[in-house]
């Protein structure tokens, strides 16, 4: 092992704390990721996993310069949405919707939710799968997170009209494909 | 007239149906694996490094002008015959008594070695095994090589091995092997170690590829690299990611159980050797 070599793990590993602080934010906020990861996959139960390992992978290498842990919180959120983007740019979409309900055998009574829950989620991953990836996350952080335009500017670093243009498209999509879009 | 459903509500039901199923229970355990060789993966871990050789390396950097700064080392003085150290560095003339007292090495130059379960592997330099007292198999890896020893005394120099005593056979990695008696010297071109840029190119390549979801070239690119030059610390890491790939996302258990037992075999009690025991009680 070089001297150079040792160096560089002083100076690029972890410190203790920062794994502690990893350990806890990902106790805390992996199912988050997951289902933002799945939100904006349009239920690619896959990526949605990979995509979560490597944001907290991210986290490891950058927690050491994050302050506290809401600003983790949003940095997490913003830090999925972007990565989800940048792999769906690469990736054709592939909708495997009930790998979202491959969970162990259910019980007799929860059946019937679990088989309303699948008909509404591979209906709405249908539909959003049809959506760009840049108007789904958009999309989703204004209607589901309750985000504005503002915010969700700052988040994917795009202008406010921008994203006021990918918000409209988005809607013209989903209304083409036969649905109502509430304007709350 | 047909029933025109709110997307909206639609979505954020969506949402909370899967807020309320949770992530897939293999998930977290996936993360923190890749954490974990992650944190690892980027050097060898700076905690792992037993107090001597950081003290020594203090030395090493401190001193006007370094002898060689490249090597935390052990002198003659300091060679403890049981350190548990995974990893030994030895000044020329440092003897270590391993665990069978019939077997001993002494160092003949500069040398750097790593324990495996089964024996040692040579990072670099020369030294001499003396395992001549005991049937016992003994295995050292020297890069691409495998050395296993019956009985033997034999001296590693880099990519040469010397046979004075007993037997000695050496795999290529692809099948081939040497069988060298007492007297016998073999040599053989090891390819020149990649550069820390052309491996972490390799590396960043499977990352993209598991991302695309590409697992079977991932883990062909990932088995090419393990047959590559690439350092033995690097290697362990790969390792255990093909076999988790091809566990995980493959399914391909006979696959994976095959990885996981090269695993062990060639880097032993490492920091993988929990999982990688976990992984074989899972095997047929």
């Amino acid at each position: 092992m070089s001297l150079n070599t040792l160096q560089l793990a002083a100076d690029q590993a972890p410190s203790r704390t920062a794994v502690d602080r990893v350990e806890r934010l990902f106790e805390r906020h992996h199912a988050d990721v997951y289902r933002w990861a799945l939100r904006y996959t349009a239920g690619d139960g896959a990526l949605a996993e990979d995509v979560a390992q490597e944001v907290f992978v991210a986290l490891l290498k950058t927690v050491d310069r994050l302050q506290d842990d809401d600003d983790l919180a949003r940095w997490l959120y913003r830090v999925t949405a972007n990565r989800c983007l940048t792999v769906l740019r690469r990736r054709q979409v592939r909708t495997t919707v009930l790998r979202a309900l491959r969970v162990a055998e259910p019980t007799a009574h929860v059946v019937d939710d679990r088989i309303a829950a699948r008909d509404t989620l591979a209906r709405v991953f249908e539909a959003m799968a049809e959506l760009p990836p840049k108007e789904r996350v958009v999309f989703t952080m204004l209607h589901v997170d309750g985000l504005r335009h503002t915010d969700i500017a700052r988040a994917l670093g795009y202008s406010k009209g921008y994203v006021s243009k990918l918000v409209q498209r988005a809607t013209q999509r989903i209304r083409a494909l036969g649905y109502e879009v509430s304007d709350d | 007239m047909t029933e025109r459903f709110d997307f909206v509500s639609e979505l954020r039901h969506a949402d909370a149906a899967i807020a309320a199923l949770g992530p897939p229970p293999r998930l977290g355990a996936q993360i923190r694996a890749r954490l974990e060789r992650e944190r690892t993966s980027v050097t060898w871990p700076f905690f792992a490094i037993p107090f001597a050789a950081i003290a020594a390396l203090f030395v090493a950097v401190s001193a006007e002008p370094p002898r060689s700064p490249d090597v935390a080392r052990f002198t003659p003085a300091t060679c403890a015959p049981a350190s548990p150290a995974p990893t030994l560095s030895l000044e020329p003339g440092c003897s270590v008594q391993l665990i069978d007292p019939r077997m001993k090495l002494i160092a003949l130059d500069l040398t750097e070695l790593r324990r495996t379960s089964e024996g040692f592997v040579v990072n670099v330099g020369r030294v001499e095994f003396n395992a001549e007292l005991t049937a016992t198999p003994f295995t050292v890896y020297v890069a691409t090589r495998r050395l296993e020893a019956i009985a033997a005394r034999f001296e590693v120099d880099g990519d040469t091995v010397h046979v004075h005593a007993g037997r000695v056979v050496v795999h290529d990695g692809h099948g081939g092997s040497a069988d060298l008696a007492a007297g016998d010297a073999l040599s053989w071109a090891e390819p020149e170690k990649w550069s820390n840029e052309r491996i972490e190119a390799e590396v960043r390549r499977t990352t993209q590829l598991r991302v695309d979801g590409d697992y079977e070239r991932a883990v062909e690119l990932l088995e090419q690299l393990l047959a590559s030059p690439i350092g033995e610390d690097r290697a362990a890491v790969l390792s255990y990611e093909r076999a988790s790939l091809l566990e995980t996302r493959l399914g391909a258990h006979e696959r994976a159980c095959a990885q996981f037992e090269k695993h062990r075999a060639r880097f032993g009690r490492d920091r993988y050797a929990a999982a990688v025991d976990a992984a074989l009680e899972r095997c047929p």
